[in-house]
């Protein structure tokens, strides 16, 4: 007999989609609704066929399976025995969970550090210059008139963010939301959100520090300096966006790795809140990074919460150390001063570049992750644990920074990623005497 | 041909995320979306394989014509077959060059490797 | 008095030694118990390294720290120096010279990242390439290097003399990215090419001998001027940031 659970939410992307019904029968989920695809394959397959059953560990040229006990303290030992550990990912776990990984970190003297550093570490290195002139997706749903997606292609990444906060969605403050918005996408490439625009700017890969300079320099009275045309894009154009963003009633910047990751990195986002901040002179704007993870805003909360700062943290010398490019995972491991590594609830198999992938073969690697992922092959032991939002609750920030609590919907046994890390962490504090 | 390559999600490739071993995300994630001029050019058609050339690395894609990429630029799906040119300077910031490589690109009859075989070249142990 | 400091090669060579200790000051009253940090282990220096007192012991100003051997991933090196010599006669790591408000650091080889980060007075010569963030301020603060000089023979990485507030950075060869973004007073000379500088500039002067690459749009061009015999076109600006800053660039390219 099947039960309907209604308003769980999507352990997927930023987003974190608080309304959907999931179908569970006999401790499995059968059917998702209101989902996007990403989401339902998330809730199918996660907790589904491909799961491990339990832990294991390379042996040879084999997997053997081995007791949690046993990967519990093998984990503890490869961990104390390092000299520079790196416990790094938290964005697919529960905030909770992620406070347990930095006392672990703090226990070890390792750096810290989660998948924001190769996503949006670059918008919080420019918060942390001139501030988040930021507010939540309910605003915005409500009163935003004008909605840019800039270096973002929600349609693919985000799915139902245009549908529940932005083009789609009606406004309490606006009359005929879906018709009246404005929307204007900003990409290198004519991606499928820009086919959905009302403007669409395309511009040359790497110029978006200068458009957004640009932009500036016009909203300040000044386009008598600006060339007649700036990376692609001709000084008209600029003028025109300009000019829709400074009669908007309440515009919203929602920007993507398509600024983090280009040259510039982080100066790029700096540049788009100080536009924002100018347009503010005039009108209300405001912008919001489009969070790629479920749960990667909440380790950058809790990690500021308990070390002053929100993630590439050296905790090596009993203090926090924090300077992204050099206590950064992907830097860490490339230049190979990291000598044991713990991933959890991430796959820098899959997603980093090759000399850092390569380390993490070389060196003592554990992972934590409910199923085979490509960080797998590299590791030298894998431990399942419960899927947040499917086996375990607990709270999760949106991509806006509000805190939502994940529901727990069936339970297939396995510890949680708390659970997990406590024990992990009462064995180093055993063997060191703390 | 130097072209731009550009890394990024994709709707196929995100449902696929728990299913990094199958062959459809091999499949998306070894695509190289290009501009059918530039396939003209480089003498290609949908489905051939190109030499990604980075430095001294270099992985094998399959091409998928796309009339939105802009010439002397490429989109390959995020993932490790992108991953296996992509350098890890950071330039002092934490975020390696995901969408800005510039990489060298040949046609080959040399096979798209699979999953397994980029994970084993790296002293991995492949699990199925 | 001579300070020798030779390091030893290492079980380990890939991990890094904050090594902070490595101060003149600290030599005054003859050769102390420096501690560093391999890691999350801490050890005495005298069991990385061989170290030898050459003279009579004397005030800081009069001491000369010579560095040699596997010193590249030595980090902090002469952090918060206020007088005295240090040389090293490799490579040397991250952050060295950070705070300095006095003093000599002379590297012959090629310096890490973040070199005289936050530096307010004294000097700094590397012969070889510095790293990124050469002569910059620290993540979200809103002044740099605000005094002193740093010298970099060779090239330097992105960002140099980011922040810039004060004093001067002068590469003898070219930089990366974002040479002198946000910079807001001292000055910044390049021999060579860069990219994209003086983004968000606010003030001072910075002269590029060579070619910049991907030059913003928002700045004014004032017309040619004359520096050192080579003529410039001099440019004030970030006009985005309301900037007064001085750029003179012997040519450009836009994106």
């Amino acid at each position: 007999m099947s039960e309907i659970v209604k308003d769980a939410l999507c352990p997927f992307c930023g987003c974190l989609c608080d309304d959907i019904v999931l179908e569970v029968e006999d401790n499995h989920i059968i059917s998702v609704n209101n989902a996007c695809t990403l989401g339902e394959h998330k809730f199918l397959e996660s907790g589904g066929e491909r799961a491990l059953k339990g832990p294991m560990r390379r042996e040879g040229s084999g997997w053997k399976p081995i007791s949690y006990e046993e990967a519990i303290e093998e984990t503890a030992e490869i961990l104390l025995a390092a000299d520079r550990p790196l416990l790094y990912g938290w964005s697919g776990t529960y905030t909770e969970a992620q406070g347990a990984g930095i006392m672990l970190a703090e226990d070890l003297g390792a750096i810290v550090d989660s998948t924001t550093s190769v996503c949006h570490g670059p918008s919080i290195l420019a918060i942390q210059e001139v501030g988040h002139p930021g507010c939540t997706l309910g605003q915005v749903k409500n009163r935003a008139d004008v909605v840019i997606y800039w270096g973002s292609n929600p349609q693919e990444g985000h799915p139902r963010h245009l549908s529940r906060y932005t083009t789609y969605c009606d406004g309490y403050f606006l009359d005929n939301a879906a018709h009246d918005r404005t929307v204007i996408v900003v990409d290198v490439r004519k991606s499928a959100t820009a086919t959905l625009a009302d403007h669409f700017i395309q511009i040359k890969p790497g110029g978006d520090y200068a458009v957004l300079s640009a932009m500036r320099a016009i909203l300040a009275g000044r386009e008598d300096v600006i060339p007649s045309k700036v990376a692609g894009v001709t000084r008209e154009e600029l003028i025109k966006i300009v000019n829709i963003c400074k009669n908007a009633r309440f515009g919203s910047l929602f920007f993507g790795v398509g600024l983090t990751m280009s040259q510039g990195k982080y100066k790029n986002v700096r540049n788009a809140i100080e536009f924002v901040d100018d347009l503010n002179r005039s009108t209300k704007f405001t912008l919001t990074p489009m969070r790629g993870h479920y749960n990667v805003y909440g380790f950058n909360e809790v990690c500021t919460w308990m070390t002053g700062y929100p993630y590439a943290v050296d905790l090596s010398r009993g203090i926090a150390f924090y300077n992204p490019g050099e206590t950064t995972a992907v830097d860490v491991l490339a230049r190979k001063e990291c000598d044991a590594c713990l991933v959890i609830a991430s796959d820098p198999g899959a997603h980093f570049p090759s000399a850092s992938v390569g380390h993490l073969a070389e060196i003592p690697t554990v992972l934590i992750d409910p199923v085979p992922n490509l960080t797998t092959p590299l590791c030298r032991l894998q431990i399942p644990v419960a899927v947040t939002g499917v086996d375990v609750g607990g709270t999760a920030y949106r991509m806006d920074g509000v805190p939502l609590s994940m529901k727990k919907v069936i339970d297939r046994g396995y510890p949680t990623d708390e659970e997990l890390i406590n024990a992990i962490r009462k064995r180093v504090e055993e063997v060191k005497g703390i | 041909m130097k072209v731009m390559m550009n890394t990024g999600r994709t709707i196929r490739q995100g449902s696929l995320i728990e299913k990094k071993t199958s062959d459809s995300y091999a499949d998306e994630t070894s695509s190289c979306m290009m501009n059918p001029l530039d396939m003209l050019d480089l003498d290609v058609e949908a489905g051939d394989h190109v030499r990604a050339v980075k430095g001294d690395r270099s992985v094998v894609l399959s091409v998928v014509p796309d009339e939105e990429i802009s010439l002397g630029a490429i989109f390959v799906p995020l993932g490790p077959y992108a991953n296996f040119v992509i350098n890890s300077d950071t330039h002092g910031t934490g975020m390696p060059d995901y969408k800005t490589t510039l990489v060298d690109l040949t046609p080959t009859d040399d096979p798209v490797p699979s999953v397994s075989e980029l994970m084993s070249s790296y002293g991995g142990l492949w699990y199925e | 008095m001579k300070v020798s400091i030779n390091v030893n090669p290492r079980k380990n060579p890939y991990l890094p030694v904050e090594a902070e200790g490595i101060l003149p000051a600290n030599f005054v009253s003859g050769s102390p118990e420096i501690m560093v940090w391999e890691g999350n282990k801490e050890r005495h220096l005298s069991d990385l390294a061989t170290i030898t007192v050459e003279g009579e012991v004397s005030e800081a100003a009069d001491i000369t720290l010579a560095l040699s051997g596997e010193t590249a991933l030595f980090k902090r090196v002469g952090e918060y120096m206020e007088e005295g010599t240090i040389t090293v006669e490799g490579d040397i790591g991250m952050h060295c010279g950070n705070f300095m408000s006095g003093g000599l650091i002379e590297i012959l080889g090629n310096a890490g990242g973040w070199l005289g980060r936050e530096m307010k007075g004294g000097s700094i010569l590397c012969h070889g390439d510095a790293g990124v963030y050469c002569g910059s301020g620290y993540r979200g603060e809103k002044h740099g290097m605000r005094g002193g000089k740093i010298e970099i023979l060779g090239n330097a990485g992105d960002f140099c003399a980011e922040a810039l507030s004060g004093g001067e950075v002068i590469v003898r060869g070219s930089c990366g990215d974002m040479a002198g973004v946000e910079m807001q007073d001292g000055k910044l000379i390049i021999y060579g090419d860069c990219s994209r500088a003086c983004g968000n500039m606010t003030g001072g002067v910075a002269t590029i001998f060579g070619s910049v690459s991907g030059m913003l749009p928002t700045f004014r061009n004032e017309g040619e001027v004359v520096v050192d015999g080579h003529t410039l076109i001099q440019f004030t600006g970030d006009v985005a940031n309301r900037g007064k800053g001085t750029l003179r660039v012997a040519a450009y390219t836009c994106l």
